[in-house]
């Protein structure tokens, strides 16, 4: 029995020097198992006699229930230990940007042309495209500007050939529309444009329009208001005041533009607000019911279907919101530019 | 077109200036700009230079004691005229000239209350000789400008619709229509005197088409001299140069009627039956004529002409000639007031490249009820500013005059067009303010006529835009129209568009927009074998002459700029058309047939680091395969159903071993690679630059294919991984092909569910030559468990094909 109090005493010296969970682990599976010390005590009782071995037996299974015990304790020692030490290592330093994909930056007349969509579609208009590269008479002679009318001089044009032009306007697109389907017609037609203009702080030769069309056989001037005034409340803001005064275009009549009450100063114009010049009003666009001469021209009886036109310029829209003080910006796509259009993401 | 308020007030009550720019802006006229020179310069008063001394540090500066009545102050001026007892006009500290605001300020170490101004520092004459020196009665501390000495003007925007506003009359009848007012008739009487005007000159029009009407009076022993103040005034108000009073008093009667007139020296007209004769023709072949502008004009036949006797003496309607010029020597006029055809004056401005106002006027179609009124005024103007004895009467050539058209106008259609039902009292009413008579009712409608110098209105449609204009466009209620039924069964429309964008924007790329055209030699190496850029016949320049072939040339710009402007890592799309000639099909409608092919592209630039330089980017670069991603993703984002499918190839101005062939659903949709070296260079870009350019149109148009809905799989699948070395010219994917096809070994490709490339590795000890490339290859059977001796039966077969197959090594 001197063996047991040296294998006790060994074994507990043991289990107090584990530093893990597994060390626990080799220690129980040695000392307990089959061939481990205490089997082989246990299986060396029968040498003994008989009257002694159920004090031995005793003996061995109190000192058995004694390890266990002890190693149990061992175990959670480490255990704790070992959380301990996982807790202290994994410290983590919240304040680093996060590792991911950082997202590109849309570009601000992009913007400005998903909001005007969004702004109109739910009102049943969809989005159509045309050739920017355009016959004489889908960009003008459809729409009402005869050959020789000085209409046209408010549109300086670039030629590919007599017939041929660069669009000067989205409004092919109507006409496109009109002679490819039949009303009613919902449509919205963003896209590049080009004019012959000088380029400065305010103009450049391609810039980009986005036109809406909508044609039944009831839609009349009291709807293209509503419509529009629905579209700048979305667009701009519900406090802001809308203008209809009358304009001339030649595909639509009566025609009109609109304005919004300027943001800056409220709609006073005091003070000589620069952004609408002091007259309390921005222009935004142009609209007009569309005129009977555009109907006859892609074989509509004007008799029998009608409806209203408007159209804008994204630049204009993307300079006022955004306060940009030079179209040229727009092209020049100075990633430090475009960044300031998805804010807050420096990181 | 500028109206000055006073002279307005010839013809109107004026309402206050702010008034009536809101008036005009309601009824349509666009108000550009208001000047009120007298209200800007207010601070600028009547001042007595009391004492002029010498300047102590400067020569040509004088320090001038000045007194305004109230206020006595030192002021330094650098004008030669300044000179004591003087009047003059003292700009104090707060006024506000057009050029600057005037401060208190030290001139060369002498402090200056001011200045003393000149004319064209207060913006009334272009240039001027030393500081404006006021008439001795002047008022001392008056402002030397008032409202009634230099009235406000108003700088107007007239659409081409509406030529009857370019004159003063017509923009008072506006007024009129919008106050109620009566116009008011000015006091203009023409005294006759001597013989007859037809026997002093004689007028043909030989050319019908393009003149309705002219009308010629002579005006004779006239002294050709300098204006009355107070036209010249009126005239320079609005921008115009004050010449003599014989070209002032035409001009003058342009801008009040809206009328363009011309005279000829009537001593410089060829005769004919014995009288200077005017002809309206067409030129003859080979007929050449010196405009006033000083330029030779050579005659095309398509323009109309005045001529005298032999030769041409006008341009009609655009501008005169210089042989039939009015001098300092001329003593009679023929006054010309004409119509003449509208497209025909314009074809001819064009062609010769003029635009006056004259022309400006005729184009958008002159009065004919104005003719022989302006011509009047301007032989009253010159009987009474140069003295001229107006012949007797006129002579007049002109077609029977069309009888007035008259326009139906149907009650119902007003309410249809505007969404406002007006009483047809209202109707007439509206109207009627705009000198549009109704002349007939009945149960059709009302018939109207409109004024002769209202030539847009021929239709029930300009009517009804008149109704709206005068009842006001703000009366109108506003609605909001029905359109539910209308989509109702109709798809929406494809948004692959937007989603390829989002795709991209998330993938970390930039969008931008650049124009879509540029210079030809950056597009010609984008070009299609032997075609050219579509080119535009009238550029801005040459480089910004040829329609685009290609995205990249402009992404390559952009990235370039943001290059020079310090970008450490630049990834940018552009979604937008390319042109390309076409030949158009012969049963295509004409309309089409010569339209370039424009087809809808995505580019994509990346170059520079990995991960904008954040924590983690570790110096690594952007490479193809960051390319090859974001193409992917691109892909994914169109939602076509179908992977995006990369193949080694050869791609002009790439880097011949860094370039693929785009394909989805097996169509080529674009490539991708890494920019030529040279190219790089040449661009003076810093590189390595990726690049791609997709056809969004195929790929807009690829059916997505359907998806269906596969079970979990039931029982277990079993992974196996080979790794080997091969030479970097086998694709891995030629690889990854092999064993998705092989690695099923006798048991069938079915069992492999897939295999991915889980490590590629190039470097030590593999030789430079070389990649070692890891596969991953998952078992499984949908309807059973594989054993662990299918499995590697299989997968050891499959390794040994693949050595067989290829010259590759399998690391161990």
């Amino acid at each position: 029995m001197e063996d047991l109090k040296r294998i006790e005493r060994s074994v507990l010296a043991r289990a107090r020097r584990a530093k893990a969970p597994a060390d626990v682990a080799e220690i129980r599976a040695e000392v307990l198992g089959k061939k481990g010390p205490l089997g082989l005590a246990l299986r060396s009782l029968g040498e003994l006699p008989a009257e002694e071995r159920p004090a031995a037996g005793q003996k061995i299974n109190q000192l058995k229930g004694k390890i266990e015990a002890a190693l149990d304790e061992a175990h959670a020692r480490v255990q704790a230990n070992a959380r301990a030490d996982e807790l202290e290592s994994g410290a983590q330093d919240v304040t680093l940007p996060g590792r991911r994909v950082v997202p590109g930056n849309p570009h601000p007349l992009r913007i400005v042309e998903r909001d005007i969509i969004r702004a109109l579609e739910s009102l049943g208009f969809a989005v159509a495209h045309g050739p920017q590269v355009e016959h004489d008479w889908y960009n003008f002679e459809a729409l009402n500007f005869p050959p020789d009318h000085p209409a046209r001089d408010t549109q300086d044009t670039f030629f590919v050939s007599d017939a041929v032009v660069l669009r000067t306007h989205t409004s092919n697109v109507q006409i496109r529309t009109m002679v490819k389907g039949k009303p009613p017609i919902r449509i919205l037609a963003p896209g590049m444009v080009f004019r012959h203009d000088e380029i400065d702080a305010t103009h450049t030769p391609c810039f980009h329009q986005i036109e809406g069309l909508w044609v039944d056989d009831k839609a009349t001037f009291a709807d293209l208001k509503g419509v529009l005034h629905v579209f700048a409340a979305r667009l701009f803001g519900p406090e802001r005041k809308v203008r209809f005064r009358p304009s001339f275009f030649p595909f639509t009549e009566p025609s009109a533009e609109m304005d919004v009450s300027c943001a800056l100063c409220g709609g006073s114009g005091k003070g000589g607000c620069r952004p609408c010049k002091g007259t309390g009003w921005i222009e935004i666009m142009g609209a007009g019911m569309v005129d009977p001469a555009v109907f006859e021209a892609v074989g509509y009886d004007p008799e029998k279907v009608q409806g209203f036109a408007f159209g804008m310029g994204l630049e204009r829209i993307a300079l006022l919101r955004w306060g940009v003080d030079d179209i040229r910006l727009f092209y020049e796509n100075d990633l430090r530019f475009l960044e300031q259009f998805r804010p807050g993401d420096t990181r | 077109m500028q109206i000055r308020l006073d002279w307005l007030a010839d013809f109107i009550e004026v309402p206050p200036l702010a008034a009536l720019a809101d008036l005009l802006t309601r009824a349509g006229v666009e108000v550009e700009a208001v000047v009120d020179r007298a209200a800007a310069l207010k601070g600028v008063v009547v001042a007595e230079v009391l004492e002029v001394a010498a300047h102590p540090n400067a020569d040509r500066l004088r320090v001038c004691e000045v007194f305004d009545g109230s206020e006595r102050a030192r002021v330094v001026c650098g004008a030669a005229n300044v000179a004591q007892g003087q009047k003059v006009a003292w700009a104090k500290v707060g006024a506000v000239l057009p050029a600057f605001a005037i401060e208190k300020r030290a001139i060369r170490g002498v402090d200056s209350a001011g200045m003393l101004a000149a004319k064209a520092e207060l913006g009334l004459e272009d240039k001027s000789d030393g500081i404006w020196v006021l008439p001795a009665d002047a008022v001392l501390g008056a402002p030397v400008v008032t409202e009634k000495t230099l009235p406000p003007a108003l700088t107007l925007g007239i659409t081409p619709n509406r030529p009857d506003l370019l004159s003063h009359i017509g923009v008072a009848r506006e007024v009129a229509a919008a106050t109620g007012k009566r116009l008011l008739a000015p006091p203009w009487r023409l005294t006759e005197k001597g013989p007859d005007c037809s026997s002093l000159c004689r007028v043909v029009i030989e050319e019908p088409a393009g003149c309705r009407r002219y009308a010629a009076r002579v005006v004779r022993n006239l002294k050709v001299g300098p204006s009355p103040a107070w036209l010249k005034e009126r005239l320079e108000a609005i921008g115009q140069r004050s010449i003599n009073n014989l070209v002032d008093a035409t001009n003058y009667v342009l801008f009040e009627t809206g009328q363009p007139l011309h005279a000829f020296d009537l001593g410089r007209l060829g005769v004919e039956n014995k009288l200077p004769t005017i002809k309206v023709r067409a030129p003859k072949a080979g007929e050449k004529l010196v405009t006033l502008d000083g330029v030779e004009r050579t005659l095309d036949a398509d323009d109309l002409i005045i001529a005298d006797s032999q030769r041409p003496v006008a341009l009609a309607g655009i501008m005169g000639g210089g042989d039939s010029e009015v001098s300092v020597d001329t003593t009679a006029v023929l006054l010309e007031s004409a119509y003449f055809d509208p497209a025909r004056v314009r074809r001819g401005a064009r062609r010769h490249g003029l635009h006056t106002e004259a022309s400006h006027r005729f184009e958008r179609g002159a009065d004919p009820g104005m003719t022989l009124k302006a011509l009047d005024r301007c032989a009253q103007l010159l009987a009474e500013i140069a003295q001229g004895e107006v012949a007797k009467g006129v002579v007049e050539v002109a077609q029977k005059p069309e009888p007035p058209k008259e326009i139906l106008l149907r009650s119902a259609r007003v309410a249809q067009i505007l969404g406002v039902k007006l009483p047809t009292e209202t109707v007439v009413q509206l109207l009627d303010s705009l000198e549009i008579r109704c002349v007939a009712r009945n149960d059709n409608g009302l018939r109207f006529q409109a004024p002769t110098f209202r030539p847009d209105l021929t239709r029930e449609i300009d009517l009804i835009e008149e109704i709206a204009r005068r009842y006001g466009y703000d009366q109108v209620p506003e609605r909001l129209p029905d359109a539910s039924q209308d989509y109702a069964y109709v798809p929406l429309p494809s948004t692959r568009r937007d989603d390829i964008r989002q795709a991209l924007l998330a993938a970390g790329v930039s969008e931008v927009v650049t124009w879509g055209f540029g210079s030809p030699a950056a597009y010609e190496p984008y070009c299609a074998a032997g075609a050219a850029p579509v080119k535009i016949r009238n550029p801005l320049g040459e480089e910004l002459s040829a329609l685009r072939t290609s995205l990249t040339p402009g992404l390559l710009g952009v990235l370039g700029h943001n290059q020079r402007h310090g970008a450490e890592s630049v990834r940018l799309f552009e979604i937008g058309r390319t042109f390309a000639p076409r030949q158009g099909a012969a049963d295509e409608d004409a309309r089409d047939r010569d339209l370039p092919q424009e087809t809808l592209k995505v580019g994509v630039v990346l170059w520079g680091g990995r991960h904008q330089g954040r924590w983690y980017e570790r110096g690594e670069r952007l490479d193809f395969s960051d390319l090859a991603g974001v193409l992917e993703n691109l892909v994914a984002g169109a939602e076509v159903g179908l992977p995006l499918v990369l193949q080694k190839a050869t791609v002009p101005r790439m880097h011949p071993q860094a370039a693929a062939e785009l394909k989805v659903a097996g169509k080529a949709i674009g490539s991708a690679g890494q920019l030529h070296p040279d190219v790089v260079a040449a661009a003076g870009l810093t590189g390595p630059v990726l690049s791609a350019e997709l056809d969004l149109d195929v790929l807009e148009a690829v059916v997505a294919e359907a998806i269906r809905y596969r079970s979990l799989p039931r029982f277990p699948g079993t992974r196996r991984d080979v790794a080997v070395v091969a030479p970097r010219t086998i694709p891995a994917e030629e690889l990854r092909a092999y064993l998705a096809a092989n690695a099923g070994g006798a048991l069938g490709p079915k069992v492999v569910e897939n295999v991915r490339v889980f490590d590629v590795y190039r470097g030590k000890p593999i030789p430079a030559t070389h990649t070692s490339l890891a596969f991953a290859i998952y078992y499984r059977l949908a309807e059973r468990t594989l054993t662990d001796v299918e499995v590697n039966t299989a997968f050891d077969q499959a390794v040994l094909g693949l050595q067989a197959a290829f010259p590759v090594e399998v690391r161990r």
